[in-house]
């Protein structure tokens, strides 16, 4: 199974928080990633992804800056900002909170079955 | 949000989204190709890969949050062209829309500069205190010296109480000349109460204010700067004040010319038989200032508590008397008329926004295509609501600036018209943040009944709907209509009352006849008899300058206001509680009515012995005589006055009537006012004289000033006034508000006028197919045009109704004003009749035009 754009917004720009988090990188090489991280599980349309990209960046979530690539093109790198570090903590956090819960109440659900 | 920065690189933004999106799409391309695919094959999977590059681009604008300022500009954009294009609409509709607002910004900063008070810290802290009588009733206003000392004494709820009385004064003796100036008793504490400081010099201190301390006096800022040329040296220096040598202590500064019109202060304790006046000589203005944390209605109860105490303590003067507390300084135009004013400004807006909310629906539906073809290529009704909100907003800009500058070309205006008038000193005609703040609400007001309406028709409009019925227009029209002859009416009721009055006031032939105030130095002339010698040797050689016809002296000049008096017939006792009618009194000297171009009615002029205690005689007006001796000879019946001030009620003066005058009014009242002339006894060494000349008024002031010089250089002469400008500045009341009135009547008319032309205009307009059809199968053209006329009819004649209605609805509001006409004035209500009937024809003229439809032209339209 494999999420696609219908991935609910929140999701797709914690995903996106988190990768940028490990060091700065351009769109191409995010969505390559991504795609990597999630072994294919997870295919993101540009579509989505540089709307999104864009929005984190006005909300100064992200930082971006024209810099030489790894081609020796210039390249938009998008890096976390403190603003963006916080957010992901927190949305991390509240992830991790709803997983469990999901996660209790569809254990309790095999439990109780016959 | 740096939203602004965002606006402004917009280029620079999207070049590099398209860079942006360039080296993805090739890195893709290269990434495929290292796969082993063709280049075209790598180009077509990378571009899958990628969807819609366009709306990738368009998403990536969204998330920028700056959209809809684009979308916005581009509307305003549109409209703006769309604007210029219909001029024949823009043009008509701003002007009617700016004309409202103007005027509701004039009459805004009117009322505003009549009620915001004085210009001092937390005016609302300063209240009035006034003396009533035991049943609540205003008595004389004013507060006896030695009661002002008990509350000033007592008082908890204010931190300060000062009074002040307002008397002319004449300066002399500093080489300046002599001069009469508008000066003021003040209690030391006044200026620091309302937070004024001299501008040189030094304010009052309690020392100062004390009988037997040495004269001091502080200058207006005009005083100093006309006769002392701004001179700083000036503190320190000697004047003689009513002949008394005082020492200028301080100036005060500019525009500062308390209570009214003052231009020169001393402390209360200077006033003339201050220290004799009993509780019951009423005669001080009494202000103060709340304390910190009380409220105006503890000060009402701290008040009634002072006053009830010295009303047990004094029963002799105060039993009678409670205190009431104000608002200082009080309005100064009746508040009723200024708010009928400002409901009359706000229907002419209201009006002006009906009309162009009108237009806008009609020319909506003329764009029926249009807005069809939208809708069918998929712009969302909210999308073409909100163009056609941005069209009126644009409008209403474009009609507010406009506004603003009628407005403040009205308040030059109404600045103009009252220049010649006296008003406080804290009256200025001035436009400040109060007026810009409801200028603004007005204008978003006016936006928003103009947008919302056309745009609500449209968001619920689906393309295969039937052009809109009428019936929305046509209420609205009716509503319009109406206010206007309502405002109409009122106008024309304050015509009639300034014509009554002005009708009145022509008898008498004011444009030869100058007054200007003597005052006899009070040190110098003591007795009623010295004074009576130098009335009488001034009116000698005065007389006997060339050109002037005759000479008097009164106590007051005619139209000039006064006091009034209670007048009780003799022998007719009255009960105390009965309130007896009052009338303006005037002592006269010398050949009064000859000066003013009268003849008495009946009767004859004043004699020596009128003037004796036990011969007394009085002279009435013929309102007087019409009002008491309807069906009896007036000459022979003793009348008696007695002042209005109830405590000392004891008959003060009765005298027989020897003479019936022509009616010359005093006061500008209800009614044209009954008038008791009494001879003068000099019991004032300062009278009004009156001069009947050809001679310019220039020339023969003066030639008045060379005689009374030389018969004594401490005479005071104040300015000299032609009495027509005495009789018209009197009016200024109905003049002005009646004026204003009538105007925004007739822009209101106009203004529904032309409303009522373009819609049914439009109406034609928009069913030329239509008529066409019906001429071609037959249809007379008088039925056509008959068809359109009922259109416009129907709001024509339900609005004369309802006009009419109003009208004797504004009449009782405004009845107060109304001087000799009725508030049903059958000459105002056919007016308003006629007035309808000749809007007729912006019904007429528009639907004749249906007649003219060429049916062939009209079908071939197609």
């Amino acid at each position: 199974m494999a999420f696609k754009s219908d991935m609910p917004q929140g999701t797709l720009d914690m995903v996106i928080l988190q990768v940028v988090a490990a060091g700065r990188i351009h769109g191409y090489a995010l969505a390559q990633r991504i795609k990597l991280i999630s072994r294919d599980l997870l295919q993101i349309q540009q579509g989505s992804l540089y709307p999104a990209l864009h929005r984190l960046e006005h909300r100064g979530l992200l930082l971006a800056e024209w810099k030489p690539s790894e081609t020796g093109r210039d390249a938009k790198f998008y890096r976390l900002s403190a603003k963006g570090r916080a957010h992901l903590q927190g949305e991390t956090a509240k992830w991790a909170r709803l997983s469990e819960a999901i996660a209790l109440i569809l254990g309790a659900r095999e439990k109780d079955a016959p | 949000v740096n939203w602004w920065r965002r606006l402004r690189n917009r280029d620079q933004l999207e070049r590099e989204l398209d860079a942006e999106l360039r080296y993805h799409f090739e890195r893709g391309v290269v990434d495929y190709m290292r796969m082993g695919l063709s280049e075209a094959e790598a180009r077509r999977r990378a571009r899958l890969d990628f969807g819609g590059d366009d709306q990738v681009k368009e998403d990536c604008r969204d998330a920028r949050g700056t959209r809809w300022i684009h979308d916005l500009a581009q509307d305003v954009r549109f409209a703006a062209r769309l604007l210029v294009k219909d001029r024949w609409f823009t043009v008509p509709a701003a002007i009617a829309l700016a004309l409202g607002i103007g005027i509701n910004g004039t009459m805004f900063t009117v009322v505003n500069a009549m009620v915001r008070g004085l210009s001092v810290d937390h005016p609302e802290r300063l209240l009035s205190l006034h003396a009533r009588d035991g049943a609540g009733r205003w008595r004389g206003h004013r507060v006896s010296y030695l009661d002002f000392l008990d509350f000033q004494a007592s008082t908890r709820a204010f931190a300060e109480v000062a009074a002040f009385s307002q008397s002319g004064v004449t300066l002399a003796g500093d080489g300046r000349g002599t001069e009469r100036v508008s000066a003021s008793y003040v209690s030391a504490n006044a200026f620091r109460l309302l937070g004024e400081t001299p501008r040189l010099g030094r304010d009052f201190v309690a020392a100062d204010d004390q009988p037997g301390a040495p004269p001091v006096v502080i200058l207006g800022s005009r005083l100093w700067t006309m006769r002392y040329d701004a001179d700083s040296t000036v503190v320190g220096r000697t004047v003689r004040v009513n002949g008394v040598p005082s020492t200028v202590i301080g100036v005060m500064p500019d525009g500062f010319r308390f209570p009214v019109v003052s231009d020169f202060w001393q402390p209360l304790a200077r006033m003339p038989g201050l220290s004799d006046q009993g509780r019951d000589i009423r005669a001080l203005q009494v202000v103060g200032r709340l304390g910190d944390g009380s409220t105006t209605a503890q000060a009402q109860a701290d008040v009634d508590a002072i006053a009830s105490r010295l009303a047990r303590q004094y029963p002799s003067t105060n039993a009678n008397t409670g205190a009431v507390v104000a608002p200082f300084p009080g309005n100064f135009a009746p508040v009723r008329m200024l708010l009928v004013l400002m409901t009359a400004v706000a229907l002419v807006l209201v009006a002006g926004c009906v009309n162009v909310a009108n237009l806008l629906l009609a020319r909506s539906l003329g764009r029926s295509r249009e807005l069809a073809v939208r809708v069918s290529l998929g712009a969302t009704r909210w999308r073409i609501a909100r163009q056609l909100l941005v069209e009126s907003g644009v409008l209403v800009l474009a009609a507010a600036a406009l506004g603003v500058l009628f407005g403040v070309a009205g308040v030059a205006l109404f600045s103009r018209a009252v220049a010649g008038i006296t008003f406080p000193y804290y009256i200025q005609w001035t436009i400040d943040w109060r007026v810009g703040a409801f200028v603004a609400a007005v204008c978003l007001v006016a936006g928003v009944l103009i947008g919302v309406l056309p745009a609500a028709r449209v968001a619920r409009w689906r393309p295969a709907m039937r052009p809109m019925s009428g019936r929305l227009t046509a209420a609205l029209l009716t509503v319009e209509l109406t206010m206007t002859l309502v405002l109409l009416a009122g106008a024309g009721l304050m015509v009639r009352s300034f014509l009554a009055v002005y009708r009145a006031d022509a008898i008498v032939d004011a444009a030869h006849v100058v007054a200007m105030s003597v005052s006899l130095p009070a040190e110098k002339y003591l007795t009623a008899g010295q004074r009576a010698n130098a009335y009488a040797l001034l009116a000698e050689r005065i007389d006997a300058i060339p050109g002037v016809a005759s000479t008097a002296f009164a106590s007051v000049v005619p139209f000039g206001g006064g006091p009034s008096q209670q007048l009780s017939l003799d022998g007719q006792p009255h009960s105390s509680g009965e309130s007896l009618p009052t009338v303006s009194y005037v002592s006269i000297r010398g050949a009064y009515f000859e000066s003013l171009g009268l003849r008495l009615l009946r009767g004859r002029a004043f004699v020596e012995h009128d003037a004796a205690a036990e011969s007394a005689g009085a002279i009435v007006n013929q309102r007087l005589a019409a009002m008491f001796f309807p069906d009896r000879d007036p000459i022979g019946q003793r009348i008696c006055l007695t002042p209005p001030d109830a405590s000392n009620r004891t008959p003060a003066a009765c005298a027989a009537i020897v003479g019936v005058s022509p009616t010359v009014r005093q006061q500008y009242l209800q009614e044209i006012d009954p008038v008791v002339y009494l001879p003068d006894r000099a019991d004032s060494a300062e009278l009004m004289l009156l001069v009947r000349s050809d001679t310019p008024p220039s020339a023969l002031s003066r030639a008045i000033r060379g005689e009374v010089a030389a018969v004594d250089d401490g005479i005071a002469l104040n300015a000299v006034v032609p009495l027509d400008e005495v009789m018209t500045g009197s009016r200024w009341g109905h003049r002005v508000f009646g004026g204003m009135l009538t105007a925004f009547a007739i822009i209101g008319l106009l203004i529904a006028v032309v409303g009522l032309y373009a819609v049914t205009a439009f109406a034609v307009v928009q069913r030329t197919k239509e008529i066409g059809v019906r001429v071609a199968l037959g249809a007379h053209s008088a039925g056509v045009v008959w068809f359109f006329i009922r259109g416009g009819m129907l709001p024509l004649g339900a609005a004369a109704c309802l006009g009419l209605a109003g009208a004797w609805g504004i009449g009782r509001i405004l009845q107060r004003f109304l001087i000799q006409t009725s508030p049903a004035d059958p000459a105002v209500l056919a007016a308003i009749v006629v007035l309808a009937g000749v809007s007729f024809a912006a019904v007429f003229f528009p639907a004749r035009r249906a007649a003219r439809v060429d049916p062939i032209a009209a079908l071939r339209c197609e």
